[in-house]
């Protein structure tokens, strides 16, 4: 999956559009699910997405190579939705609830990339919580990053993300409990 | 929700939008910058010039410069003259002239310039000797041009005693002075006839060892005074018409006359108004009279004149 670093690499180095054009086809959709988890809001999240690829198409940051590809990408992601969110904090959040085309991309786009019937049904439970309990949980069970990368995506001590873990699994099998599934056979 | 083809273009699409955007203002930037570098250039370059001093009006202040120190060079010739010596030349003048004395403002230039006189003729008489002026009688008598600054040969202030001779020097000068406005650099430099020590060569009978008389010749009923502003050797002897002695005038052997009577007396060739005194050692003084209009050749003048004596003077 670390092609991305290579691939980036020979976008910022040759030019090669190719190569931008594969990693928008690997990260896309994982990208758009986590800053979902941010923003709660799957478009907002896709538009947040365009931007970190435009991002990185025009200013060309430096990979310093420290983590993995993707722990990067996410990274410069999230920054993009927290600047996002300060600009927009005064408007006024829709409800993903009252939003039935919202909630048919988000499941389109988690179809596609979950895949999984099981994991399908955790992430659809996971909606229902804090964005910090949805990103930990994204990021380590979806996305499959280790405590460390995980931390350094959300800008959090390894400790304390595993801090949020354990009250984020708490809140979601309380959550899939009250919505009828048995959180141990998952 | 796009599919990541789509997505591709888009971004694709907005990074080759924000290159040109980039491209389009560098253009921008490199306009402006070449239309304001060369204003900015410019306007260094000229603030550059303004506090050098480059700009400021040099020429004019030059122009003003060197009139005030050709006008204090007259003025210096002025100041150095002894005018009691003059005045007791003029003096006998006026006695021969016998006209009433309106030498007011003579007498009024003499005491603002009192102090200084004394010095400057023991100082400066070799520099001053040669811008005497021929016509002592023309200087006083062009008020308007004197009041500015020429002032006539002031006495000295020990020179009280000659006064009364100042006071009956002045028609003398008033009869010569309508022709002679004509001429303003002899005018001006008129009074510095009056310092010529070192040409006559009877000096022994001033008591301070600075006496100075304007010598004059009488000819055909014209006088004759000596002009040391004239350069003698510029003029060819024509005729002899004898000895000083010969003649009228003011010319002793004694108080340092510059002519004296055994000097023979020469017409020139080049102006009926020049006589040319040959003295026993070779010396020789142009003697012009009030008629003495043009053809002359004045000596150069190399004292500096200093500022502080156009200070004085006015």
């Amino acid at each position: 999956m670390d092609n991305g670093a290579s691939s980036y690499r020979r976008f910022r180095d040759n030019g090669d559009q190719n190569a931008l054009v594969e990693i928008i086809r690997d990260y896309k959709d994982g990208l758009i699910l986590y800053l979902t988890s941010i923003v709660g809001n799957v478009q907002t999240a896709e538009e947040l997405a365009e931007d970190t690829f435009v991002l990185i198409g025009t200013k060309k940051p430096k990979d310093k190579g420290k983590g993995s590809f993707k722990t990067w990408l996410y990274t410069i992601g999230r920054n993009v939705a927290i600047d996002y969110l300060r600009k927009h904090s005064k408007h006024i959040e829709v409800s993903i609830d009252d939003n039935a085309d919202l909630i048919s991309d988000e499941d389109a786009v988690e179809a596609e990339y979950i895949k999984k019937e099981q994991k399908i049904t955790v992430h659809k439970a996971m909606r229902k919580l804090a964005p910090e309990y949805q990103q930990v949980l994204w990021l380590i069970y979806f996305e499959e990053l280790s405590n460390k990368e995980t931390a350094k995506i959300m800008k959090k001590s390894v400790r304390s993300v595993e801090s949020l873990l354990y009250r984020a699994r708490k809140s979601l099998k309380s959550q899939l409990e009250m919505e009828g599934f048995d959180y141990e056979k998952l | 929700m796009k599919n990541y083809e789509d997505m591709a273009k888009d971004v694709l699409h907005r990074i080759d939008e924000y290159e040109n955007e980039r491209k389009m203002k560098r253009a921008k930037m490199t306009k402006v910058a070449a239309s304001v570098t060369p204003v900015c250039a410019a306007a260094v370059v000229g603030v550059g010039l303004w506090k050098g001093g480059a700009l400021t009006p040099h020429n004019d202040q030059l122009i003003a410069s060197t009139v005030e120190s050709t006008a204090s060079d007259v003025i210096l010739s002025v100041d150095n003259d002894t005018s009691a010596d003059k005045h007791s030349a003029n003096n006998n003048n006026a006695d021969r002239n016998g006209e009433p004395t309106t030498s007011v403002s003579a007498t009024d230039r003499q005491t603002a310039t009192a102090d200084t006189t004394i010095p400057r003729v023991t100082e400066n008489d070799k520099n001053v000797v040669d811008g005497s002026g021929a016509d002592n009688a023309s200087v006083e008598a062009n008020t308007p041009v004197s009041d500015d600054k020429s002032v006539p040969a002031s006495d000295n202030n020990a020179n009280t005693n000659n006064e009364s001779q100042r006071t009956t020097e002045a028609p003398a000068v008033q009869t010569e002075a309508p022709v002679q406005q004509t001429t303003p650099p002899v005018q001006q430099t008129e009074p510095a006839t009056q310092s010529f020590p070192n040409n006559s060569g009877d000096f022994s009978n001033g008591e301070n060892g600075v006496c100075i008389a304007i010598s004059t010749l009488e000819w055909n009923g014209i006088t004759y005074n000596d002009n040391e502003t004239v350069d003698a050797s510029a003029y060819s002897r024509d005729r002899y018409i004898g000895k000083v002695g010969e003649f009228g005038g003011d010319h002793q052997n004694n108080c340092g006359y510059m002519v004296n009577p055994d000097d023979d007396v020469y017409t020139t060739k080049e102006n009926v108004h020049v006589l040319i005194v040959v003295k026993a050692n070779g010396t020789m003084i142009a003697m012009t009279n009030p008629a003495y209009l043009d053809g002359v050749v004045y000596k150069q003048h190399t004292e500096d004149a200093l500022y502080e004596d156009i200070q004085v003077w006015n």
